[in-house]
């Protein structure tokens, strides 16, 4: 399935097999601990799964002040 | 009330608002980029009471984005320095001095004689603390954190938000720091500015923000996310409105 996917540097569509948001962020070399998934404007853990179509941006989580 | 009659000039304040912030008492951990900038918004907008906790002294460094703070404070207490500023800005407010790190020993008092609490920490562990006392404390906190020319803020409200560890659900190890990727100094001032405009409000008895502000200020870029309370959350799960 295709999903719309924004990161810090970068804006694109990937082709994935996987399911849930913790699967992609593997593929793509993320650590989900250290980001938020922001999953269509909602903020989501990393078991919510995944459908077509669907806009995942990640950021990363800001601890410095 | 001379003094705050371009605050009370706007629809949103009237002059009981003003007496209201008069008889509050705000709490303000870490006096870097964001408690510096907070603690001076707070004390002229006519907040009663300030305490300020931070055990670093003033470095060089500091001194690109503490904008209260000169060369002459350098190798001073940061919460006593910036006392010495807030006294000179407006004699009003009563102003408390700790010269330590907020930590399990003292944080439960601190946090039980606040009406708000303000983040201006640099770590996520004190936060994690934060938010656990202040859930227990049924005293609602003000997020704010920035890198480089990110900066976020969240209104947390115990019973009526979601919490921290409901945003966060995971203490990350490793995330990007200041001393490590830099900060713009534009960026702390967007933080403290929503974080206080949060905690007046708060403080006003007025509903406050329920979403994650997330801003890139150079690219221009600012969101508001929303944010789900976790039902099986370790630390606010059980806790709902009465």
């Amino acid at each position: 399935m295709k999903i719309k996917i924004k990161l810090p540097e970068d804006e694109k569509e990937v082709e994935t097999n996987a399911s849930k948001v913790n699967d992609l962020l593997k593929e793509l070399g993320i650590n989900p601990v250290s980001h938020l998934a922001i999953l269509n404007g909602e903020l989501v853990t990393e078991d919510e799964e995944l459908k077509e179509g669907d806009e995942l941006d990640i950021k990363e989580v800001v601890s410095g002040g | 009330m001379d003094r705050y009659i371009r605050q009370t000039a706007l629809n949103q304040v009237s002059e009981e608002d003003q007496e209201t912030l008069r008889s509050k008492k705000v709490l303000i951990i870490g006096l870097g980029g964001l408690g510096g900038l907070t603690s001076s918004l707070l004390a002229r907008a006519g907040v009663g009471h300030l305490t300020l906790i931070d055990t670093d002294k003033v470095e060089l460094s500091n001194l690109h984005r503490l904008f209260e703070l000169n060369e002459e404070d350098l190798g001073k207490s940061k919460a006593e320095a910036t006392a010495r500023k807030l006294r000179k800005i407006n004699q009003e407010t009563k102003i408390d001095v700790h010269n330590e790190n907020f930590n399990v020993d003292n944080g439960e008092r601190l946090v039980q004689e606040a009406d708000v609490v303000i983040d201006g920490t640099d770590n996520l562990l004190t936060r994690f603390l934060i938010n656990k006392v202040s859930v227990k404390r049924n005293t609602p906190w003000v997020y704010g954190a920035c890198v480089g020319t990110v900066g976020t803020s969240f209104t947390f409200v115990p019973k009526k938000t979601p919490c921290l560890s409901c945003m966060i659900p995971k203490k990350p190890i490793c995330t990007p720091e200041c001393e490590e990727v830099g900060i713009m100094n534009t960026v702390p001032p967007v933080v403290s500015s929503h974080q206080v405009t949060q905690a007046i409000k708060l403080m006003m008895g007025k509903e406050t923000l329920k979403k994650l502000f997330y801003f890139d200020l150079w690219k221009n870029k600012f969101q508001l996310v929303t944010v789900n309370k976790k039902e099986d959350c370790p630390i606010c799960g059980n806790e709902t409105e009465d």
